[in-house]
C-alpha cells in the first residue's frame, strides 16, 4: 500500500503555487489553522476563562480582527468567530474551548481542512483584489486590522488585510482553490503586463 | 447594481446578497380550521405592488443573517432596512 501523503488544497493540479512581479506577489499559505466559535450568548467569549485562553477578549465590531496569544480571533457574525493561526495552536485551542464550553450553547468547529488560504503582497494587491471583488478596499475603509466576507469572482471569500505592506489573507472554499488560484494569478499576471 | 446596507456589515454590493422574497407572511393556523382558500394565499399568492416592497434579504456571502428590507419597486431605492421580528417602519405608500 502507497503511503498517504498530505496534499494541499490546489494539489497536484496546478504547477506553480507562487506568482511574483514588482507589483504583485501571490502564494498558497499551506497547512494554515481555522476554527470556527459560535456561543449563543454574546458575552460568553468575554468569560475569563476564554479570556485566558485566547489572550484577548474577541471583537464585537463587526469585520474586525484581533491579535491574541498564538491566534488571531477575526468577527465572522454576530456571536460567531475565526480563529486562525498554526495549526497546532487551533487545534489545541479547539480542545480547551470544547472544555470550556461544556455546559454551554456553542459550536467549537476545526475548519482547518475546509479552507485554502493565499497570500497576495505588494502595491498591485489592492488592484488585483478590486478586480475581482466588489468590496471597497481603499485604504480608509480596509485598513490593517479589518476583515470582511464578500465574493472572490463566484466564490465566498474571506479576505483580511493583515499588514500595511499591503498584505491580504484571502481564505475560500478548498474546493474553490483552483477556481480562485487562476483567478488570480491571471489578474497578478494582467497587471503585471499593463 | 443596488448597495443593500446590512444591518451589520454596513454597505455592501447586491451580489453580495439573495433576496428571501415577501417579508411578514405568517402561516395562518391553527391548522385544522384553515380554509384551502387561506392556505393557498399564505403558499402561493405574493404582493406585487407598484411602490414600497417589504422584502427578506440575507447577506448570503458576508455574514449570512437576514434582515428586511423597504424597496421601492418603481426606483429600487432602499428605503429602510430593520431587524427580522421588527415592524416596518412608517413609509408613505407601504401595503398593511
Amino acid at each position: 500500500m502507497s503511503k498517504l501523503e498530505r496534499m494541499s488544497p490546489l494539489g497536484r493540479g496546478i504547477s506553480a503555487t507562487a506568482y511574483s512581479s514588482e507589483f504583485v506577489s501571490l502564494r498558497q499559505q499551506t497547512f494554515f489553522g481555522v476554527a470556527k466559535v459560535i456561543v449563543r450568548k454574546s458575552d460568553l467569549l468575554g468569560s475569563p476563562e476564554l479570556e485566558a485562553l485566547l489572550g484577548v477578549r474577541a471583537p464585537q465590531m463587526a469585520n474586525t480582527v484581533v491579535q491574541g496569544s498564538g491566534v488571531e480571533i477575526a468577527w465572522a457574525a454576530p456571536n460567531q468567530w475565526l480563529l486562525l493561526g498554526d495549526e497546532a495552536e487551533v487545534a489545541r485551542i479547539c480542545a480547551a474551548a470544547q472544555t470550556a464550553f461544556r455546559d454551554e450553547t456553542a459550536l467549537v468547529l476545526q475548519l482547518t481542512h475546509a479552507y485554502a488560504v493565499f497570500q497576495i503582497e505588494k502595491t498591485g494587491a489592492r488592484d488585483v483584489l478590486a478586480s475581482l471583488c466588489p468590496l471597497d478596499l481603499h485604504p480608509r475603509a480596509f485598513a490593517p486590522g479589518r476583515c470582511a466576507q464578500s465574493l472572490l469572482g463566484d466564490a465566498g471569500v474571506f479576505i483580511q488585510q493583515c499588514n500595511e505592506a499591503p498584505s491580504f489573507r484571502l481564505m475560500v472554499d478548498q474546493t474553490y482553490a483552483g477556481y480562485a488560484w487562476r483567478l488570480l494569478s491571471e489578474a497578478c499576471k494582467s497587471l503585471s503586463s499593463s | 447594481m443596488l448597495q443593500i446596507s446590512c444591518p451589520y456589515c454596513g454597505a455592501r454590493a447586491e451580489i453580495e446578497f439573495r433576496c428571501g422574497g415577501q417579508a411578514h407572511l405568517e402561516r395562518p393556523g391553527p391548522h385544522d380550521q384553515v380554509s384551502d382558500r387561506q392556505w393557498a394565499e399564505y403558499l402561493f399568492y405574493r404582493d406585487n405592488p407598484k411602490g414600497v416592497s417589504l422584502e427578506r434579504w440575507v447577506h448570503r456571502f458576508g455574514c449570512r443573517q437576514w434582515f428586511n428590507v423597504a424597496r421601492s419597486t418603481l426606483t429600487h431605492e432602499i428605503l429602510a432596512v430593520y431587524g427580522m421580528g421588527e415592524q416596518p417602519p412608517q413609509l408613505e405608500g407601504t401595503k398593511r
